[in-house]
């Protein structure tokens, strides 16, 4: 994709997530707001980082709730205050621009680099291009970050979103789980059901 | 010219204490009811699936704006958050219900250290199970030798997960018993809410108002007419009758009309404002007669903050739990509250929860490489399946010295110009001699259970804050020793009464709510003494 080619598609993009965005806050005064997350690359990366055993529609999924999270995140919003902390806590900035930027330098790098689109790199040269991106940023500590938006990097955030959910502790344990969902309390103390078991 | 409310019983703060006594009083006394919260009120119950989605995809508070700008805590104030709210801090509570043990009132008498309550287990027997009545608290009884109780508790216990089926196993397997942690949580429907449904965040927001918390007894009491709630009204000052002992008015500042003062005029005020600003109020309501502050002429206003210790720790299992069954539910066992066991002095609670601890999906294995795509699946794997983690923890009783204190800090004030409180804990001697003993018993303790069970402890940690804090208006039945008697009434003013954490002379060895609220059922039953019994 030509440079010119690739920042149209940003900023059609860009326009039609803002248009999903708007209504998306229930019970809030929001502005349609500006996501500047390129979607192709949003995928690619999606299918680099997340497990192949999701499956095509699984990764979409994936990355389609990543999207509406970030859509719905309200910057510095009030936390919790921390166990018997005096300090009231705020979250961290919107890390749409951040990480807009992020994907638009994959694109960019594999444009000068090989003359091609990020997605259009073989899986080892997506990979790289990746890895380097994250060592530039020191945005791969050992540990997850607790929440999505205080991931430096957009892949980070991604991963973050993902094995944070339910989906994905069903996932690794091959169990019906149901992590921060409701559930029967007369099932609490059943072994949970293997995933795939339909009874 | 102030705006005047009339009222027969003034109750300041809007927590569970002052939820226990306001209801206790409408319900069995012909008495006007008036509660004075500074802060708003919460989001009602309907909106809370909203904001429960908010807490679980982006960590945000259920509760925003439950702080006053300005209205701080100076120093070191362990256990404290801000919570000015319909509610206070017990809507940000974890709804654990554990009873003190009979020890918890007698440290003196058994062990020659600490101070004795002026009360004894049995005498607050009848008050616990009336809170646990109120609140709705679901429990199983453990033995009968570990966990006295005069009758059942108002619910079934909360089943306990697969995980904390097999954890019972592997904790009982050194001979202490464990059960079900009791919690003021719907193990049925109960008093018009839901049963709890296992979301998994009783700590910070319930959607379903499974989990108790006082705004639903304020809402109740005030669609029924039986007691007014002013919100944003910030009680200043407590004044005393002309050549009288007696409170005559609570003055406060209403925060959408500051230029008008409000006067709250009582037959009796109950001061439930926790144990920061309890103590706070009664030191800024120092007049010519009074100069050291209301109900302080023993000079034990803000004295003896009190409060407890944990060591916490993680043990990895070698059979397999499932993280995210229900981690806020837990084992508890009382077998260490009720001797020490040991040659020196040690009393502590004993839970144990599931854990994910060590076996987390991380971005790096312990070589440094990075994990992305199908490896790190795999990793989380290799550390998911096969085996488990559990969390364990105790509270230790920790013993107050006397200028383990609250003080007023002139250098610092509010926005309407009082002092701030200042907060100092400090243990005393036996405590501070105890301490490293202490922790490296429990940390033993520890590691026995896991040795038992075959498993492995890999992390133990000892807090360094006293934890649910209370104290600053102790109770006691010599008024030279203590500012408030048995039942919360102050020495110095007969119907000036101090309810719920301040009045703690310990802060036991478990979690202190359902206490408070037994004293306030106990504050409410003296309280009621002074107005006519409601018709049926």
């Amino acid at each position: 994709m030509s440079d010119t080619g690739r920042r149209t598609f940003l900023k059609q993009s860009t326009i039609a997530l803002s248009g999903l965005a708007v209504g998306a806050c229930s019970g809030r005064e929001d502005e349609p707001k500006a996501v500047t997350i390129d979607a192709g690359l949003l995928r690619a990366v999606g299918r680099l980082v997340l497990p192949t055993e999701l499956g095509e529609g699984g990764v979409e999924r994936a990355v389609s709730g990543f999207e509406s999270w970030l859509l719905e995140f309200e910057p510095v919003a009030e936390l919790p205050h921390g166990y018997g902390s005096p300090e009231v806590r705020y979250g961290p900035p919107d890390p749409g621009p951040r990480w807009g930027a992020q994907l638009e330098a994959l694109e960019i790098e594999a444009s000068k680099r090989f003359g091609a689109g990020y997605a259009e790199l073989d899986q080892l040269g997506q990979q790289a291009l990746l890895e380097r991106q994250l060592a530039a940023v020191a945005a791969a500590p050992e540990e997850l970050p607790g929440q999505s938006a205080r991931a430096e990097h957009v892949a980070v955030g991604l991963l973050v979103w993902f094995y944070g959910s339910s989906d994905a502790t069903d996932l690794c344990y091959g169990r019906r789980i149901g992590a921060f969902t409701c559930r029967p309390l007369a099932a609490a103390p059943e072994e949970p059901t293997l995933l795939g078991d339909g009874t | 010219m102030p705006r005047v409310i009339e009222t027969d019983i003034c109750i300041i703060g809007s927590g569970i204490t002052a939820a226990m006594v306001a209801e206790k009083l409408a319900d069995e006394r012909s008495a006007s009811v008036t509660v004075l919260e500074a802060g708003d009120r919460p989001i009602p119950l309907r909106e809370r699936a909203h904001w429960w989605q908010r807490y679980v995809r982006y960590g945000e508070s259920p509760w925003p704006d439950d702080h006053l700008d300005g209205q701080d805590v100076i120093g070191r104030p362990h256990g404290y958050s801000p919570s000015f709210i319909v509610g206070g801090l017990a809507m940000h509570w974890g709804a654990v219900t554990p009873r003190f043990s009979p020890e918890d009132f007698r440290v003196r008498s058994l062990y020659g250290i600490g101070d004795d309550w002026p009360l004894s287990y049995e005498e607050l027997d009848p008050a616990y199970q009336e809170a646990e009545e109120r609140m709705g608290v679901a429990g199983e009884p453990g033995p009968t030798d570990l966990d006295p109780r005069g009758a059942p508790y108002p619910m079934p216990p909360l089943p306990l997960t697969y995980n904390l089926v097999r954890l019972k196993e592997w904790g009982e397997s050194g001979g202490t018993p464990f059960w079900a942690m009791p919690s003021a949580k719907n193990s049925i429907a109960y008093r018009g809410r839901a049963a709890c449904c296992r979301n998994d965040t009783c700590w910070p927001i319930c959607p379903v108002g499974a989990k108790y918390s006082p705004d639903f007894t304020f809402e109740a009491l005030e669609e029924t007419g039986r007691a007014r709630l002013y919100t944003r009204t910030l009680v200043r000052r407590l004044v005393l009758s002309d050549g009288s002992d007696r409170v005559e008015r609570a003055e406060a500042v209403d925060r959408d009309d500051p230029e008008e003062p409000v006067h709250v005029h009582a037959a009796t005020f109950v001061l439930a404002a926790g144990y920061v600003w309890s103590p706070h109020l009664l030191l800024l309501s120092a007049d010519s007669r009074f100069p050291d502050g209301l109900a302080n002429s023993s000079g034990l206003v803000g004295k003896y903050l009190a409060g407890h210790r944990a060591v916490s720790g993680f043990a990895h299992v070698s059979f397999q739990l499932y993280a995210g069954m229900a981690n806020q539910h837990s084992l508890v066992s009382q077998r260490f509250m009720r001797s020490t066991e040991t040659s020196r002095y040690l009393r502590h609670d004993f839970r144990i929860w599931e854990s994910a601890v060590g076996r987390e999906p991380r971005l790096r294995d312990e070589d440094g490489r990075l994990l992305l795509g199908d490896d790190l699946l795999e990793d989380w794997r290799a550390r998911a399946l096969g085996g488990g983690s559990a969390r364990l923890r105790a509270y230790y009783d920790v013993l107050p010295a006397r200028e383990s204190e609250l003080t007023l800090d002139p250098a610092a004030r509010n926005p309407w110009g009082d002092p701030l409180p200042s907060v100092r804990f400090r243990d005393d001697a036996d405590s501070t001699a105890l301490r490293p003993y202490s922790e490296e018993a429990i940390g033993e303790r520890f590691r026995s259970v896991a040795r038992a069970g075959g498993g492995e402890v890999v992390s133990i940690r000892p807090g360094s804050s006293q934890e649910h804090p209370g104290g600053g208006c102790r109770m006691g039945d010599d008024p030279s020793l203590s500012v408030v008697d048995r039942f919360g009434r102050t020495h110095d003013h007969e119907n000036l009464f101090v309810v719920g954490a301040p009045t703690f002379v310990t802060a036991g060895c478990t979690n202190g709510t359902l206490t408070m609220g037994a004293l306030g059922i106990r504050a409410a039953a003296e309280i009621g003494q002074a107005f006519p019994a409601r018709a049926p």
